[in-house]
């Protein structure tokens, strides 16, 4: 199944497949993404959307058939750190971080590797947290010592920083509190106003809805519904395979 | 840097460049040249393996590199031992290059065995080539530093103690700019989490390759000291002895600190030779050694530099 679009492409994947062994994980998901948008995938768990992820952005593997297209340079066989530094930039579902590193310090390796000018370094580092409100004074903290919440700011910090064309999230509200949900909600439109493409899994059905203009849903590594996100969560094989059941 | 590295290591430096007016006693001359290399090569070594995270089992193949070409330079093609010193850190930095290839791309176990058995590797080819190398006897006789008509076996190894030391504080100077640089955060951030790091743009293998590489310059440097000062290049240098010893020095001195490792080659250095003077206890100080690693690993991982820096805090009401 394919979600096509006429509008201006920045990522288009193309028939991807990948198997572990006798498991197939993602088959035959073809989408495209446009420019601007922000474009949400759902799924219950297991349905293959961080997999989706892992193989658009190589880490920690690439397809194993199918292609990736971003920017109309076809990416499926580069290396993750080229990808990344290409505009591709993901977040991951559990809280990733550099236990060692300091807020501002991981923010800082990041820009220097997806190069970002020597001189704008700490300027733009201390503008972008002051633009997502991270706590100053908790910049020079160690990543393990923040929150849950100040980690996932520091993860989207840390892909922004190199002005990505795409921001890939993999579920940002999970392990977090209302206010908290709230507050992503408002900071990912935000970043979304300045142009940054979103591809967005997210499991809190009400944040996805919110944000997405558009939306994909996986069940068993396959694409069984695409499209405006009022229409897909009422169509039957979504909610028997996402919601667990046909709702009233 | 934080208070131990800016107030107490530039003081214990002073003292260091002033131990030679105090201690006029030979031996115990050697034993600061020999703790000052071994220092050298356990910081160079701690950046690859604490803050690369990278099992790194060939490192005294760098050093043993540097001992031969050292003596080869030397002796052999008759280069002048002051430049055949800094010669051996490029050798050294080329042969990491050599090994950097395969084991960049390789994880765990996998780095273990390929770097041990480069080491191997060299050894025999250093066994086998007699007529170059000396085969197992080594090389001994070796041309001794000179600075015009002044010999520096002369005045109870005066002149080597400063070259030591002054190689000791490069090395450290060297190793404290790179691990406080975004190249240094970088490696920190490829050892606790690659996927992550590959996300941010960091190319995983391009990073090992490079600390493989820097972390060979000053233990070549080293091993070509080590070969001019005692006058010998032997097979020895490759040994197990000297590679337990070195990494037995990274351990306890704290892994990822690059500092722990020259306190606890000093201390190791003059604790061995404490115990090897009492009788019955010559061999007893490599037992001594083993449980200190084990006791270290098991009750303070930070080894002596976090256990030093604790103290510091405490006493300063931090």
């Amino acid at each position: 199944m394919t979600i096509e679009t006429e509008l201006e492409q920045i990522l288009d994947i193309r028939g991807v497949n990948k198997a572990f062994g006798g498991l197939q994980a993602v088959r035959d998901v073809s989408l495209t993404v446009q420019r601007g948008e922000i474009f949400g995938i759902a799924g219950p768990n297991g349905s293959g959307k961080s997999t989706l992820f892992n193989l658009i952005t190589g880490i920690p593997y690439g397809p194993t058939s199918g292609e990736v297209h971003f920017l109309g340079n076809r990416i499926d066989r580069w290396p993750a750190h080229r990808i990344a530094r290409a505009g591709l930039c993901r977040t991951f579902q559990k809280d990733a971080e550099f236990p060692e590193l300091s807020a501002r310090e991981t923010v800082l390796i990041s820009a220097v590797y997806c190069g970002v000018e020597q001189r704008q370094l700490r300027e733009r580092s201390d503008k972008l947290l002051d633009d997502l409100k991270f706590a100053a004074e908790r910049r020079d903290m160690k990543t393990s010592e923040l929150s849950v919440y100040e980690k996932k700011q520091l993860m989207i910090a840390s892909a922004l920083i190199s002005k990505p064309h795409v921001l890939m999230l993999d579920e940002p509200a999970s392990g977090l509190t209302k206010p908290e949900i709230k507050a992503l909600d408002e900071l990912l439109l935000s970043i979304n106003r300045t142009g940054v493409t979103i591809l967005l899994i997210e499991h809190v059905l009400s944040l996805l809805l919110s944000l997405s203009q558009r939306l994909l849903v996986l069940n068993h590594g396959a694409i069984i519904a695409a499209g405006d996100p009022q229409d897909v969560v009422k169509q039957d094989v979504v909610i028997e395979a996402y919601l667990g059941g046909r709702s009233n | 840097m934080n208070r131990l590295s800016i107030f107490i290591l530039p003081a214990v430096l002073i003292v260091l460049l002033a131990v030679p007016l105090f201690v006029e006693d030979s031996y115990i001359r050697h034993l600061f040249i020999v703790a000052f290399m071994y220092a050298v090569l356990a910081s160079n070594w701690d950046l690859s393996l604490g803050y690369t995270g990278l099992f790194n089992f060939g490192h005294m193949t760098f050093f043993g590199v540097g001992v031969y070409t050292a003596a080869i330079a030397a002796k052999t093609l008759g280069v002048d031992p002051w430049l055949a010193i800094p010669l051996s850190g490029v050798t050294a930095a080329l042969s990491a290059l050599l090994i950097a290839a395969p084991v960049a791309r390789l994880k765990g176990i996998y780095v273990v065995l390929v770097t041990f058995a480069f080491s191997q590797l060299v050894l025999q080819l250093i066994l086998s080539q007699s007529q170059i190398t000396g085969g197992g006897e080594g090389m001994v006789r070796l041309p001794y530093l000179r600075l015009g008509d002044y010999s520096f076996i002369r005045d109870y190894k005066l002149g080597y103690y400063y070259v030591a030391l002054g190689m000791l504080t490069l090395s450290t100077l060297f190793l404290t700019a790179l691990v406080s640089s975004p190249f240094g955060k970088s490696l920190k951030a490829v050892r606790d989490n690659e996927d992550y790091a590959r996300a941010r743009g960091i190319s995983i293998t391009r990073q090992r390759i490079a600390v493989l590489v820097l972390s060979a310059i000053f233990t070549g440097v080293a091993g070509g000291f080590y070969a001019i000062y005692l006058r010998v290049a032997s097979p020895e240098a490759l040994g197990f002895g000297t590679m337990s010893l070195t990494l037995s020095m990274v351990l306890i001195g704290g892994v990822g600190t690059i500092w722990g490792p020259v306190i606890a080659a000093l201390i190791l250095i003059f604790a061995t030779e404490a115990f090897a003077g009492i009788r019955g206890m010559e061999e007893a100080r490599f037992i001594i050694i083993a449980v200190a690693m084990i006791l270290v690993l098991r009750l303070a991982p930070g080894g002596v530099l976090a256990l030093l820096n604790r103290l510091t805090n405490s006493t300063l009401g931090r």
